[in-house]
């Protein structure tokens, strides 16, 4: 005859009481291992202050379908912050042809920055404290949350963690 | 012009010669010139040193510093098939070369090495005093960080080498300088804080960036920067980055300390610009100017992540109702290689300074056809092939770097197949096949 209790409930009883008595042991006073894909240890610094440049700012525009220009987006920035970098000359130098002074001038003024002069002279190429000054605005000036907006149809294009997204509706797509 | 002796790791056979060829590049200097006393065989064999002339030493550190794939750049002092030749070179040395390093209080040590054989301890202990005879350097003896390092190479000719066996004696540059070799471990992607499924690997981002010629200021784009691997290794080397991708998840990140940025904070890297933008809306998303000095990226190709552009799958799109603008997801629907290929050849025409390269990644089938460029690499009017080489990934795949840098002047022609638009007519961008479409 078979004992009506099955052999499986034993197992089953058995595997319970282990558990029971492995709860019981205190737990180990080594630290716990950090997992290999963590990444803590790399990251002990102060968080990230995540930012959008106004020389980024002075390359994008607006392509809603319709627009025609689209450009200079206006900047509604709820954050501002003005963090001083390493200046360099040749490379403010050879940036200053590529960059839209008009916008770059209007976004200075949205955001009540310094004053910029309404052109820019050959003399003020060389002269190493206008230089700075664009510096300032271009690399310096960081934009941590706030809405790009498009100057014709209005749509708003939000920066959030200082990343602006550009990416259009579909029913936008020209 | 000091003859200098350039040894390379062995890794990614196909790069190393190309590599050194954009450093030179970059730095101004004429290649041929350079490996006049090489014998012309060394690149056909894929030789793993060769003989160069540098202008000055200025140039030989700053290949150290820069070239990945260089293991060692050496100020040859002597040579010689026995001791007694090299002996008879060491003595013949001018004292100008040698009065530097005749200094009391120069720490410096000598090191031994084989190539193509091993030395056994006692080997190298006779070959360094049998040297030493002829030099006497007269300062203190320190293995650790010594103020100069000098190497005795005997080196043994396998069947394939254009050079007998011989042996070499020269002065380290690595004392003056890092080793750009260094930066292949210390930016493992093992220890990367944060990563993708298509993160790339941090040893071929840095060849991208020295084939890129990127130096202190240049601007680089990478239009699928994903986790910003390909950015890390470019701002390594001083270049103020942009990067877009139209994947908002992989920018935004995980967490505080795991998102791109994360990478950047990690080795202390100045913060590249981040756009999340449709790389074939490039035209409409950013004004046409041409700001990069580089353009490099590792395209998706749809073997680990495939491509998105914006849009709507369906025939009829449907408006999107205006109180859903405000948190509306976009939608995006596939992006066929062919374009994904054609919108980058096309931002690179127009978004390149003249003179300015792009950089990508391309993986092709290994098959009897793959082999030459033609038919292959896709061609575009304003932009002229550099180099293509290739990386064994499989038996069946391989990768191609291709390197195309914009032709001077040619500005305005990039602009004209921009009117053209996507559909336009003519061959804008010629290909015959590119495979996993």
């Amino acid at each position: 005859m078979k004992n009506p209790i099955s052999q499986g409930k034993v197992v089953l009883m058995l595997l319970v009481g282990c558990l029971e008595i492995f709860s019981l042991i205190p737990p180990c006073s080594r630290p716990p291992r950090i997992p290999l894909n963590s990444t803590k240890k790399y990251h002990q610094h102060a968080p990230t202050t995540v930012v959008m440049r106004l020389i980024t700012h002075n390359m994008l525009k607006s392509n809603v379908k319709g627009v025609i220009n689209g450009f200079p987006l206006r900047i509604e920035a709820e954050k501002v912050e003005v963090k001083e970098t390493e200046f360099n000359s040749e490379f403010v130098q050879n940036l200053l042809p590529k960059v839209d002074w008009p916008a770059l001038r209007g976004a200075s003024k949205e955001l009540g920055m310094d004053e910029l002069p309404e052109e820019m002279d050959e003399a003020n190429k060389t002269d190493d404290s206008f230089l700075q000054l664009v510096h300032k605005l271009l690399l310096d000036v960081h934009v941590l949350e706030g809405s790009l907006v498009c100057p014709e149809t209005g749509r708003r294009f939000p920066i959030n963690n200082g990343i602006p997204n550009m990416l259009l509706h579909e029913d936008e797509v020209a | 012009m000091p003859r200098y002796l350039v040894t390379f790791v062995y890794r990614l056979l196909d790069f190393r010669f190309a590599e050194l060829d954009a450093i030179l590049d970059m730095l101004c200097l004429d290649p041929a010139a350079v490996y006049a006393p090489s014998p012309p065989e060394i690149r056909l064999n894929n030789y793993s040193h060769l003989f160069v002339d540098l202008p000055s030493e200025a140039v030989a550190v700053e290949i150290q510093q820069r070239a990945v794939l260089v293991e060692s750049v050496l100020e040859l002092w002597g040579e010689g098939r026995t001791y007694e030749e090299l002996d008879a070179s060491l003595l013949s040395l001018s004292d100008d070369v040698l009065a530097p390093y005749m200094r009391p209080k120069m720490t410096w040590s000598l090191m031994v090495a084989g190539s193509g054989k091993t030395l056994s301890m006692a080997a190298q202990d006779t070959a360094r005093y049998r040297v030493l005879a002829s030099i006497p350097f007269p300062g203190p003896i320190q293995l650790k960080q010594p103020q100069e390092t000098f190497w005795l190479i005997d080196h043994v000719a396998n069947d394939t080498d254009p050079t007998p066996d011989h042996l070499y004696f020269g002065r380290a540059i690595t004392s003056r300088a890092s080793r750009g070799r260094e930066r292949v471990g210390k930016g493992d992607l093992k220890r990367r804080a944060y990563l993708g499924p298509t993160s790339l690997d941090n040893e071929l981002a840095l060849l991208m960036a020295s084939f890129a010629q990127i130096r202190p200021g240049s601007m680089v784009l990478d239009p699928f920067v994903g986790t910003g691997s390909i950015l890390v290794a470019c701002t390594q080397f001083g270049a103020f980055c942009v990067g877009t991708d139209i994947d908002i998840r992989v920018l935004r990140g995980k967490e505080e300390g795991r998102n791109v940025y994360a990478n950047f904070t990690q080795y202390g890297l100045r913060y590249p610009e981040l756009v999340r933008s449709d790389n074939a809306l490039y035209a409409g998303h950013f004004r046409q100017v041409a700001l990069y000095d580089a353009i490099v990226c590792d395209p998706p190709y749809g073997i680990r992540a495939g491509a998105r552009r914006s849009g709507s799958r369906r025939e009829q799109v449907r408006p999107v109702p205006a109180h859903l603008r405000a948190d509306h997801i976009p939608q995006t629907r596939p992006y066929p290689m062919r374009d994904v290929l054609d919108d980058l050849l096309q931002v690179a025409s127009t978004a390149l300074r003249a003179g300015g390269r792009l950089v990508y990644l391309l993986p092709c089938e290994v098959g009897p056809e793959a082999g030459p460029e033609e038919g292959v690499v896709p061609t575009h009017e304003a932009l002229d092939l550099v180099c293509v080489h290739e990386q064994k990934l499989n038996s069946k795949l391989v990768r191609k770097m291709v390197v195309m840098q914009k032709g001077e002047g040619t500005g305005d022609r990039g602009r004209e197949g921009e009117e053209g638009g996507r559909e336009g007519e003519g061959p804008r961008v010629k290909r015959q096949h590119i495979v996993r479409e």
